[in-house]
């Protein structure tokens, strides 16, 4: 075991897959002689060198479509958006490409690419950088789409990432790169995708969230304790697939839920976990099942961003709300 | 370039010209779903096919490219079973270089840079040939991968057919440039203009890519100009948007029509040969019918597998459902 | 020979029909296979389609100029070939069928309605409202949710409801009912096992006549113009009869060989509250006079029944008087809840037959029931304080003296 935040845990993952099969490569834009400008992929150029990690042409369409090309050739990409939100130059290579394609050739092409991209607020970007867009990815069947919330769920969802034989959307959290601090498993260390993780027992309310969320949904589970309510707090870390057993069975155990996304309300991936609980556990059901989220309006400048963003007091208010329906 | 060689080439331009006809006609049945000829635009695909080794190179389509297919080793009744749009048509079979047609203009670009710049990290001597239309020229992916093969020097020759429509839209209104082709000094790379009717030219222009790519020199861009005989698709009315004079002169200039001129010229080529093709052509195209048709008809297989590699639970529990509720009709 | 129906074929991706513009094989024509049949125009286009199989056209499916839609039989073809080979791709999309003439009309005023206010809430709503683990419920119970008051807001059916309405109901609903015990059953429970496990009991049963009860409520009525309860003057019975018999209000330590008695009556009022039995304690009772203890006992009561009985008035009782006058009690058998060794419990008063200088009189009675731990109370000192309360009770002015 090795303590480590996120960034350091996606680094060490890349070298070591890298090192594991010769056929794994990185590209994307400053991944190479820069390390990434968040610094995920330093050393990997000196280390592998500039056949195996290449600093493209701004161009994400071309990320994308390339590193679809460089699979079916046989190699195993990991292509790097900048950050999440500019996936949307490349939006017609991951969603009308990459995902169909082993569907549309019946399965003669299946490219296995890792596309990485964080995403996330808190850290006061510009425009367009910390758009949280997964809900737009999780409607392309034949992509999955994972996000870790801790160091260690970092490694193991890559390392299973880049060896899945689907092409994955790996999200990474900005806010946590660097502010989470976790244990990690020396050596191969694989966490499966479509199971769920529970961050913290409790017995009242089961919040559940993803990425960046789970750390504000712990910090809000912590404050709750004290007002007595006890707060089970889910991580989905596999949007798709996602783990239905895992959310349903840990909403039936307290009847009551409150989901935590920092994308907007309307049609976030909340309403689809929504949907399934109240699909499978509706009679175990005592209150409405609440989203905690950012509102219906565009990403706003930073200098708003904390108005904008789902926060501790938000969480609990609704938590509260949650546990006082009468039934 | 040998007698030979041309030879076959004018085989396999006059199949295509006989399928073209052939396949409007069963769609016009019902039989056959929305076809798009490739009639007037041979000389550019037999003369690029005939450039490449299909054992060794790749071939990514747009999907105007049927007799280019074919040759690469793609079976005609499969792609007949494309056509009927059944989802077991549209895969390649194991061992043919080849990428699925591609519906979305120009994506197939970068995918087949990131083929040929894989082969290259390989070691692979194979070169990709990528195809694309005058219309697809204009979308932002075909920027991209030219600049991204400029920059990896993929072993990618990208043969632009210049039909000069894109539905209805003349090339004109597609670029203010003189030729696509000029574009290739834009991203580093050898734009070369060929008469996309002249099965020599073709030929010969894209041999000489390929062999430089096959040597390490990097990729090129080939822009074919011919001339789209037909309308862009079974959906389509050209007399709506195309002058009638104008279409009498251009057909006029018959790729198919120039190659066997030229052949019966030199006396390889007379009547005798041409009823015999046809013979060769009718029961080609009839073998490659009747085996679409009899095909098995899709269960609800064909709409779920092959998604992922291992279907998620939800999806099999969907499927479950889709069976109990009688989704399978 | 078999008949062919060639159905009319959607040759513009989302056709709806198309109309003959000329037959070009005439009825009873032959016609080779893939030869032009007829010529037709769609939306978009004139268009030839030819013939799918070689024979003879029998019948067509619409005359020159008349229009067929997608999927009407074109034209009837007496053929070798199968009848129906694979049939033909009809294209039934919504896109197409949304064309055709009886195809679905969008309601016009509907789509254009304002801004839609939400409906009352309460009125006009049909079904009752409640959560889905109370439907569950209430499924199992076999209740129907509409016979159930609701407490909830907007007259939402909780759970509590629910219990509330099987238990008034009938009880042969054939399902047993299982409920989890409230944190106050839970404690009593324990208590009363420890109670019963440790102490040896011994009871005094006897009957006092309550005459000179009654008489002294009349009298403090006439006196103050209040009422006072039975059991304040019980209470004051019991505190003064304790002060001559201070083995009543002692404790006993086994273990450490001693026992303790207690320089003050803190008195146990037993108070039946919803789900069990509470007890309230009035310290220093023997300082209180009737008055003052009437008081303390309606104030305890009232705040153990709405369940806000503080620990320091529900615990340190020294002797506890429990009534089941309530609930029309006569004798019983009250358990002592060390480290107390008494507990008094008194029965409703009623008419007895009693004997009065060797004749059956009635008189107005009351029943005691004073139960004593036997580790440290005899028999004899049972009677003996048993007697004096009754004394006391017969006759109430003898607590003053």
């Amino acid at each position: 075991m090795t303590t480590m935040t996120i960034l350091d845990a996606i680094r060490t993952t890349l070298a070591e897959e890298m090192a594991r099969d010769p056929r794994v490569m990185v590209l994307g834009e400053d991944v190479g002689r820069l390390g990434g400008v968040f610094r995920a992929t330093d050393g990997l150029l000196q280390r592998f060198g500039d056949d195996r990690v290449i600093d493209t042409p701004l161009a994400e369409g071309a990320i994308i479509g390339s590193a679809l090309g460089l699979a079916i050739s046989g190699m195993r990409p990991v292509a790097e958006l900048q950050f999440l939100g500019f996936g949307a130059q490349a939006f017609h290579q991951l969603t009308q490409q990459l995902a169909r394609y082993r569907f549309r050739s019946q399965g003669r092409f299946a490219p296995a690419v890792t596309v990485r991209a964080p995403f996330g607020g808190g850290v006061r970007t510009p425009e367009l950088h910390s758009d949280a867009l997964e809900a737009l990815y999780v409607q392309s069947p034949g992509l999955k789409v994972v996000a870790p919330a801790t160091p260690a769920d970092a490694k193991g969802l890559l390392a299973q990432a880049i060896r899945d034989e689907d092409p994955v959307l790996y999200l990474e959290p900005l806010k946590g790169y660097r502010l989470v601090k976790g244990e990690v498993p020396d050596g191969e260390h694989l966490v499966e995708f479509g199971r769920v993780r529970v961050a913290r027992p409790g017995d009242d309310v089961t919040l559940v969230a993803w990425s960046a969320a789970v750390q504000l949904a712990e910090l809000a589970a912590a404050e709750l304790a004290d007002e007595g309510i006890s707060v089970r707090v889910v991580d989905l870390r596999s949007l798709v697939p996602l783990d239905i057993d895992g959310l349903v069975e840990n909403v039936i155990a307290t009847g009551r839920c409150v989901v935590v996304h920092e994308a907007p309300l309307s049609a976030g991936f909340g309403a689809e976990v929504v949907a399934t609980v109240q699909d499978e556990a509706f009679y175990d059901l005592e209150a409405p099942i609440a989203r905690v989220t950012s509102p219906d309006v565009p990403y706003p400048v930073p200098g708003v961003e904390h108005l904008y963003l789902p926060n501790v007091e938000r969480v609990k208010a609704a938590v509260r709300r949650t546990v006082g329906a009468p039934s | 370039m040998t007698d030979e060689l041309r030879l076959e080439a004018l085989r396999l331009m006059r199949l295509s010209r006989a399928v073209d006809a052939y396949a409007v006609a069963l769609q016009r049945q019902g039989v056959f779903g929305t076809f798009g000829e490739a009639r007037g635009q041979e000389a550019t695909l037999a003369g690029a096919a005939l450039a490449l080794d299909p054992a060794v190179d790749w071939m990514v389509p747009q999907y105007r490219e049927l007799p280019a297919l074919v040759h690469h080793g793609v079976p005609l009744p499969l792609l007949f079973l494309m056509y009927r749009y059944l989802p077991a048509g549209f895969t390649v079979p194991e061992g043919v270089n080849a990428l699925c047609n591609q519906v979305s203009l120009a994506a197939q670009l970068p995918q087949a840079v990131g083929l040929a710049w894989g082969l290259k990290l390989q070691r692979n001597p194979g070169v990709v040939l990528a195809f694309v239309g005058d219309g697809g020229s204009s979308e932002g992916d075909f920027f991209e991968a030219c600049n991204l093969a400029g920059t990896v020097s993929a072993p990618v020759v990208i043969v632009v057919q210049n039909n000069g429509w894109a539905i209805s839209t003349p090339v004109r209104r597609q670029t203010a440039a003189e030729s696509i082709a000029a574009r290739g000094a834009g991203f580093g790379i050898p734009g070369i203009l060929v008469d996309g009717n002249d099965f020599d030219a073709v030929h010969h222009a894209v041999a000489e890519a390929v062999g430089r790519a096959r040597e390490g020199g990097g990729a090129t861009l080939i822009e074919c100009r011919t001339y789209r005989h037909g309308a862009h698709n079974t959906n389509d009315d050209p007399s709506k948007y195309r002058d009638a004079a104008d279409h009498e002169a251009r057909t006029a200039d018959d790729p198919i029509a120039r190659l066997e001129a030229q052949l019966r010229e030199s006396g390889l080529w007379d009547d005798v040969m041409a009823s015999e093709d046809d013979a060769r052509i009718a029961s080609e195209i009839e073998a490659a019918f009747q085996w679409a048709m009899e095909q098995p008809e899709p269960g609800l297989d064909a709409v779920f597998d092959h998604v992922y590699a291992d279907p998620p639970v939800r999806l099999a529990r969907q499927r479950a459902e889709f069976e109990r509720d009688g989704g399978a009709r | 020979m078999n008949e062919y129906r060639f159905h009319l074929p959607d040759v513009g991706e989302g056709l709806a029909d198309a109309a003959i513009v000329r037959w070009i094989v005439p009825e009873g024509g032959a016609v080779k296979r893939m030869d032009p049949l007829v010529e037709i125009e769609t939306a978009k286009s004139v268009t030839e389609i030819p013939s799918p199989v070689a024979g003879t056209v029998l019948r067509h499916g619409a005359l020159e100029g008349e229009t067929l839609e997608v999927g009407d039989v074109l034209a009837t073809i007496a053929t070798e070939a199968p009848a129906d080979p694979a049939g033909p791709v009809v294209d039934e999309s919504p896109a197409a069928s949304a064309e055709r003439p009886d195809a679905l009309v969008v309601d016009a005023e509907s789509s254009s309605a304002p801004l839609a206010r939400r409906p009352d809430p309460v009125a006009g709503r049909r079904r009752r409202s409640a959560a889905p683990t109370v439907r569950r419920r209430a499924v199992e119970l076999g209740i129907d949710l509409g016979d159930v008051a609701g407490t909830g807001p907007l007259g939402r059916v909780l759970m509590g409801d629910l219990d509330a309405h099987v238990t008034t109901s009938a009880s042969n609903t054939g399902i047993d009912r299982v409920e989890k015990l409230s944190r106050l059953r839970a404690a009593v429970s324990s208590v009363m096992t420890t109670a019963w496990r440790t102490v040896p009991h011994i009871t005094d049963l006897r009957e006092v006549d309550a005459s000179g009860l009654i008489a002294a409520r009349a009298a403090f009525l006439e006196e103050t113009g209040t009422k006072v309860g039975h059991a304040a003057i019980m209470a004051a019975a019991v505190c003064r009869a304790l002060r001559s018999h201070p083995v009543m209000n002692a404790s006993i330590d086994v273990e450490a060989g001693t026992v303790t008695y207690h320089g003050s009556v803190h008195l146990g009022i037993a108070i039946s509250v919803d789900d069990g039995l509470v007890v309230a304690v009035v310290r220093n009772a023997q300082d209180l006079g009737i008055r003052e203890l009437d008081a303390e006992i309606e104030r305890l009561a009232a705040l153990a029944r709405a369940g806000r009985l503080p620990a320091n008035e529900s615990s340190g009782a020294t002797f506890t008087v429990s009534s089941s006058g309530r609930f029309g009690g006569w004798y019983g058998t009250p358990i002592v809840v060390p480290p107390q060794v008494g507990i008094a419990g008194f029965g409703s008063v009623r008419d007895a037959v009693v004997a009065v200088n060797g004749a059956p009189v009635v008189r107005p009675s009351i029943a005691m029931s004073i139960s004593a731990d036997h580790r440290l109370v005899d028999g004899a000192a049972l009677t003996a304080f048993s007697v004096e309360v009754g004394r006391l009770l017969e006759n109430p002015i003898r607590i003053l003296i």
